[in-house]
C-alpha cells in the first residue's frame, strides 16, 4: 500500500515539479500518464527513495520516504527501472545481473543463478548474454534494465517508461509479464504509449504541471470522451478540434478529431479509445486554464 | 549483507578496472618505473671503491668489504654481509624513486572509479539499491586497493628479479620488508586519496582535471611517508638504516619508530579526512 499525501518537490528553489500530489496506490498495475515535464519521473524517484520531497509525505508499505531508514526500507523491497538507464559497458549481461542481484541481497548463489537464467530468458537475451553490454542495441539495454528491476522478486516495482525503444513484440511481451507479476505486488508504470496502459492497467493517474488531473479507471477516462470523438471525411478540421489521426482511404482522407465536430457535414461520432480520452482531458484542461486566465 | 555488498563491489570494480585497461596501464607504469630506476641504480653502483661511514675509515674495494679487518668497520655495522648490504642500497634507491612515479600514476589512473558510475548513468540504479553510503564508498576504495594490491605483487616479484639481474645479489629480506612495510602502505594511501578526493566529479574528464589538483597533495603525503618510513631497514640491522641522517647507533631503532609515530597521524588523518569529505559530499547531494 502506497500513501502519498500533499507531496511537493521544488528543484533549485524555483522549479515546481510537484505541486501537492495526493494518491493512494494499492497492489496491481498503476499507470502514470502525462505530458513531458509533468512530474512523473520526479514522483517515481521520490517513491524509489532517490529524491527527498520538499514537503508532504509518502509512505510505502509502512516506510516513510522522508527518513533515511524509511528510504532504505523502500529500497529493500524495490525494483526500479530509471528513465535514463545506464549499464556498465565492460560487463556482460550475466555478470551485470549477478552484481545487481548481490547488491539487492539475493545472497544464495544457486537461487541467484536460477533467477538470472529465468530473467534472461524472459527478456529473450539468452543468445547474447555473454556479450559485453556495450555491444547491445538500445532496446536490448532496456531489456537488461527490465531484468535488473525484476531481480530479487521485489514487492514494489517502479518502471519509468519501460517500453520506450522496445520493438512491438517485446513491448507486448513485457506488458504481459508485468500483468502476470501484478497479482501480488504494486507496479507503478509511466509511459507515453497510452496503449500500454489501456492494455494492462486497471488504475491510472494523469499528471500535468505537477498535479494529478485525473485519477481512476481507464474505462472512465474513455467514458468522459464519449460524444467528443469524431471521424470527419474529406475536410480537414480547423484548430478548434484536436486532430488525432488522418488516414488516406479510398474515399478520401478520414480525420479523427477530438472536440465538437457536429458542424462538419459527414462527421460521424466514433467510439473513443484511451488515447482519445487522454486528448480530451488535456484539451479540457487547456480550455479551463484559458478561461481562468481570461477572467483574471 | 553489507560486508557481502562491499566485497562484491570491490570484486567487480577490480574486474572492470582491468577490462577498461586502467589496471593494465598502471601495471606497465609500475614495471617501467622500477626498471628505469633499477638501471640508474646499477650505473651509480658501479663505483669500485667506497668509504664506510665512521671516523678514520679508509677507502675499501667492494669485493674486499667482507674481508676487512674487524676494526676497519664501525661497531654498529658489524655482523652483516657488507657485500649484500652495499647492493641493498641500490634496492632502496630504486624502490623509493619508483614509488614517486607510481604515486603519480596511481592518482591519474584510479580517480575514475566513482565518477564513471555517473558518466555511465549507473549511479541512479545503484542509488536505488539497499546500499548504504558507507558500503558504497568502502566498496569503491576496497576495489581500488584490491587492484593495486594485485599489480603490486607482480611489481614486487618483477623488482626482485630485475634488481638481482642488474645489481647482483642483495638482501632479499630487505626487499621484502620494503615492499610490505613501505611501498604497499604508501601505494594504498595514494589510491585511497585519489578515489575519495575526486569522488564528487561526474565524468572521467572531470576526475582527471581534479586529479591534477589532488596530485601535489598526494605526492606531498607520499614524500612524507617516504621520509618517515624509509629507515625501516633498521629492523633487520642498523646498517640497513640507509636513510636516517645520522650515523646509526643503538638509538637508531627508536629514531625510526619516532619518525613513524610522528608521521602516522598525518598520513592516516589525511585518509580519514578525505573519507569524511567524500561521505559528506555524497550526503549533501543525495536527494536534491
Ligand atoms: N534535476 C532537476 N533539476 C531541475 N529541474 C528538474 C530536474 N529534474 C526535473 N526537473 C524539472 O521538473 C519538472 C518535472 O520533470 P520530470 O522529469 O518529473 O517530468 P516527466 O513527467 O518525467 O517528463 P517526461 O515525460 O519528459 O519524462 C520539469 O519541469 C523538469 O524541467
Ligand atoms: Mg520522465
Amino acid at each position: 500500500m502506497i500513501e502519498i499525501t500533499d507531496l511537493t518537490k521544488t528543484y533549485n528553489r524555483s522549479v515546481h515539479a510537484l505541486n501537492g500530489v495526493t494518491l493512494t496506490i494499492g497492489t496491481g498495475m498503476f499507470g502514470l500518464l502525462g505530458p513531458n515535464g509533468a512530474g512523473k519521473t520526479t514522483l517515481m524517484r521520490i517513491l524509489a527513495g532517490l529524491l527527498r520531497p520538499t514537503s508532504g509525505s509518502a509512505t510505502i508499505f509502512g516506510n516513510d520516504v522522508a527518513t533515511l531508514r524509511g528510504r532504505m526500507g523502500v529500497k529493500a523491497l524495490l525494483g526500479y527501472l530509471p528513465q535514463e538507464l545506464g549499464l556498465y559497458p565492460n560487463l556482460n549481461a550475466l555478470e551485470f545481473l549477478d552484481y545487481m542481484a548481490i547488491l539487492k541481497g539475493v545472497n544464495d548463489a544457486r537461487q541467484r543463478r536460477a533467477q538470472i537464467d529465468r530473467l534472461i530468458q524472459q527478456v529473450h537475451l539468452d543468445d547474447v548474454a555473454q556479450r559485453p553490454l556495450k555491444t547491445y542495441s538500445g532496446g536490448m539495454k532496456r531489456r537488461i534494465g527490465i531484468a535488473q528491476a525484476l531481480l530479487g522478486d521485489p514487492r514494489l516495482l517502479i518502471v519509468d517508461e519501460p517500453t520506450s525503444g522496445l520493438d512491438p513484440e517485446e513491448r507486448i511481451r513485457f506488458r504481459n509479464l508485468l500483468v502476470d507479476m501484478a497479482q501480488d505486488r504494486a507496479i507503478i508504470l509511466s509511459t507515453h504509449i497510452v496503449e500500454d496502459i489501456s492494455q494492462s492497467c486497471n488504475d491510472l493517474a494523469v499528471m500535468r504541471g505537477g498535479r494529478v488531473i485525473y485519477r481512476g479507471a481507464p474505462a472512465d477516462l474513455i467514458e468522459q470522451a464519449k460524444g467528443h470523438v469524431w471521424i470527419v471525411k474529406g475536410q480537414r478540421p480547423d484548430e478548434q478540434l484536436i486532430l488525432v489521426s488522418s488516414l488516406q482511404m479510398h474515399d478520401g482522407v478520414h480525420y479523427r478529431a477530438v472536440g465538437d465536430a457536429s458542424r462538419y457535414p459527414g462527421a460521424v461520432a466514433a467510439e473513443p479509445s484511451l488515447e482519445d480520452g487522454y486528448m480530451w482531458l488535456m484539451q479540457d484542461k487547456r480550455a479551463g486554464e484559458r478561461e481562468a486566465a481570461r477572467q483574471q | 549483507m553489507t560486508a557481502r555488498q562491499i566485497l562484491t563491489m570491490a570484486r567487480f570494480e577490480m574486474l572492470m578496472a582491468f577490462r577498461r585497461r586502467s589496471l593494465v596501464i598502471l601495471q606497465v607504469l609500475f614495471l617501467a618505473s622500477i626498471l628505469f630506476f633499477a638501471n640508474i641504480s646499477r650505473e651509480t653502483n658501479q663505483t669500485s671503491v667506497i668509504v664506510l661511514p665512521g671516523e678514520g675509515s679508509t677507502p675499501a674495494r667492494i669485493e674486499d668489504l667482507n674481508t676487512l679487518p674487524e676494526d676497519a668497520i664501525p661497531v654498529w655495522m658489524r655482523g652483516v654481509d657488507l657485500n649484500l648490504w652495499y647492493r641493498s642500497g641500490g634496492v632502496s634507491t630504486t624502490l623509493i624513486a619508483a614509488l614517486i612515479i607510481m604515486g603519480i600514476a596511481i592518482v591519474m589512473f584510479t580517480n575514475e572509479s566513482i565518477p564513471l558510475d555517473r558518466q555511465y548513468r549507473v549511479r541512479e540504479l545503484l542509488d536505488a539499491m539497499p546500499l548504504s553510503r558507507t558500503a558504497y564508498l568502502a566498496g569503491k576504495v576496497l576495489g581500488v586497493w584490491g587492484g593495486l594490491l594485485a599489480i603490486s605483487v607482480l611489481a614486487a616479484l618483477f623488482s626482485a628479479v630485475i634488481l638481482r639481474i642488474l645489481l647482483g645479489p642483495y638482501d632479499l629480506r630487505y626487499l621484502a620488508l620494503l615492499w610490505l612495510a613501505f611501498e604497499l602502505p604508501l601505494i594504498l594511501l595514494a589510491g585511497g586519496l585519489a578515489v575519495l578526493l575526486t569522488s564528487w566529479t561526474r565524468t572521467r574528464r572531470g576526475a582527471v582535471l581534479m586529479s591534477l589538483l589532488v596530485l601535489p597533495i598526494v605526492i606531498l603525503l607520499v614524500a612524507l611517508g617516504i621520509m618517515s618510513l624509509s629507515g625501516i631497514g633498521v629492523f633487520i640491522h642498523p646498517a640497513y638504516a640507509f636513510h636516517i641522517l645520522l650515523s646509526p647507533d643503538e638509538s637508531a631503532v627508536e629514531v625510526v619508530i619516532g619518525r613513524i609515530r610522528d608521521a602516522l597521524p598525518t598520513l592516516l588523518g589525511s585518509l580519514i579526512a578525505s573519507w569524511c569529505l567524500a561521505y559528506g559530499w555524497q550526503r549533501l547531494r543525495e536527494g536534491r
